[in-house]
């Protein structure tokens, strides 16, 4: 996608392109379920509400030029949808089968490169996994959706400082984790090393 | 700690808050740790899962689709609910009244005046606010309910005349596909077709701002009697300012408001660009057999002509031969 997100926008307010805005729905969605998930632990409720967030902004979108930042906005939208979501009692009493397919949305380490094995792959899953909930939301924010600690801080209402330092945490405890799968020095005289 | 340092340094890395100081420390950290380097680079490469995203966005789309077109929900429940209450009450008498209110708020709410210039004809219409606007031929101009709020908003493709009314207190913005023009009391032209390659905003009276899409910070103010020409040349859009003369009196020879009155005014234009002006103003679609009449200069003016007469007129001065077919013109030598 070549076109500026500016230009998405502009085109969507002033001439109604429902293809730029196609495009905008196929940049964001994934991410935004991804979130949606992460606080309503179901696929298709998460998926309703945003699919109602992008309904909403198509039918606001000549105002589109008073907010500020689309990306902000729209994780907002869908965090207070998803926190009323929760405070409603809820409809699904039995196991939605669907929760098991998050797993699908992991961070994937680029195998190629790295020559990950099966074994480090699932580690590293279940590395990011184990964070405690706000890391762990956070380091998916930032590594996964490629926002900057600026935009986080925005979304969740928190302050940029405490991003950081939140993302510290993750990156200690993920080192941590994945330390024993460093590679050891081939030759046998080489010493252990305590840090 | 080192450990404690690679952690915050590598947050900052991967929130793109770091500066280019700690970059730096933290590529010296990790040279002289190889474990945790392998750490390191491990969560640098973690990234999106891109597999099986776009199918989930092309369901995701098909399911939001039909619901684009409908209305805003809840306005429309809120009023609805109002009228039927209201019928019920007034009975049959008002319910004409009642639909044609209803179906005011209804198109207030949804819909964009859109105003017109068929091919071969030029218009003229009164805004909301007073303003006069002339469109030329093939021109389109639309605006919303937004137009008598805080702000004047209208949208343009193609070549209008505005004689804006001044009021500071609703400033006046022209949209165009590459450009945006502030109006600051004033009357000029503004040419933007969607399938030319230049766009041109030239002031008659008054001051206006002009913002290039493409470059935002660039502002560009001017005054009258300036005009501003935005070129784009593959994807490189080039800005030149230029002065054009003050038209005489009533006989208004002057490219830039010429064409209000259904006359077509060119000065050492390329024939292609003649062309394309003639094509709008005559409804026709002219086709060069011969490229190199395209880069023939030509000076001229028109005035209600046909187009036959038109291709005569020019044939004066340029040799070239043509034939007309419906409403198709080909050109050759």
């Amino acid at each position: 996608m070549h076109v500026t997100m500016e230009e998405l926008l502009y085109r969507i307010q002033f001439h109604d392109d429902q293809l730029a805005f196609k495009a905008l729905y196929q940049q964001q969605v994934f991410r935004l379920y991804q979130f949606a998930f992460a606080f309503v632990k179901q696929r298709q409720p998460a998926e309703e509400i945003v699919n109602d967030v992008f309904v909403k902004l198509w039918q606001k979108r000549h105002q589109l030029d008073k907010i500020g930042q689309i990306r902000v906005y729209l994780y907002v939208a869908v965090k207070n949808a998803a926190l009323n979501q929760l405070r409603r009692p809820a409809i699904f009493t039995e196991t939605d089968l669907d929760s098991l397919h998050v797993q699908h949305f992991r961070l994937e380490p680029d195998t190629e490169q790295l020559l990950l094995t099966h074994e480090l792959q699932q580690a590293i899953a279940s590395a990011v996994e184990q964070l405690p909930p706000k890391c762990k939301m956070i380091f998916k924010l930032v590594k996964q959706d490629e926002l900057s600690y600026k935009e986080v801080a925005g979304i969740l209402g928190i302050s940029p400082k405490t991003v950081d330092a939140q993302l510290a945490i993750a990156m200690k405890k993920l080192a941590a984790r994945l330390q024993c799968f460093a590679p050891v020095p081939a030759l046998p005289d080489a010493g252990e090393k305590n840090d | 700690m080192k450990s404690e340092r690679i952690a915050v340094l590598m947050a900052k890395k991967a929130s793109r808050s770091a500066s280019q100081e700690e970059l730096e420390e933290l590529e010296q950290l990790l040279t002289a740790d190889p474990g945790a380097a392998f750490t390191a680079s491990i969560i640098d490469r973690m990234g999106n899962n891109a597999a099986g995203q776009m199918e989930f966005a092309e369901q995701g789309w098909e399911k939001i689709v039909p619901r684009l077109s409908a209305a805003p929900v809840t306005a429309m429940r809120i009023k609805r609910g109002w009228w039927a209450a209201a019928a019920a009450v007034v009975g049959l008498t008002a319910t004409g009244i009642g639909w044609q209110w209803w179906r005011h708020q209804h198109l207030a709410i949804a819909s964009r005046q859109e105003i017109t210039a068929p091919l071969g004809q030029t218009m003229k219409a009164l805004l909301p606010d007073g303003t006069t606007v002339w469109l030329n031929a093939g021109s389109k101009l639309s605006y919303d309910q937004r137009f008598n709020n805080s702000r004047r908003d209208i949208q343009v493709s193609g070549e209008i005349f505005l004689d804006v009314i001044k009021n500071d207190a609703r400033p006046f913005v022209v949209h165009t596909r590459k450009l945006d023009v502030h109006v600051l009391g004033t009357s000029f032209n503004i040419k933007a077709y969607d399938d030319d390659n230049r766009s041109e905003v030239a002031v008659v009276g008054g001051k206006v701002q002009v913002i290039m899409h493409n470059s935002l910070e660039k502002k560009v103010i001017l005054l009258p009697h300036e005009k501003l020409i935005l070129s784009t040349i593959g994807k490189t859009d080039s800005l030149s300012l230029v002065n054009f003369p003050e038209a005489n009196g009533k006989d208004s020879l002057v490219a830039e408001t010429a064409w209000r009155e259904q006359k077509l005014v060119f000065k050492n234009e390329t024939f292609e660009s003649v062309a394309r002006k003639m094509e709008r103003q005559f409804n026709v679609s002219i086709s060069f057999e011969d490229e190199s009449l395209k880069k023939e200069i030509l000076s001229g003016v028109f005035e209600k002509e046909g187009i036959v007469k038109a291709l005569k007129l020019l044939q004066m001065t340029t040799p070239f031969h043509f034939r007309i077919q419906q409403r198709q013109v080909y050109i050759s030598k």
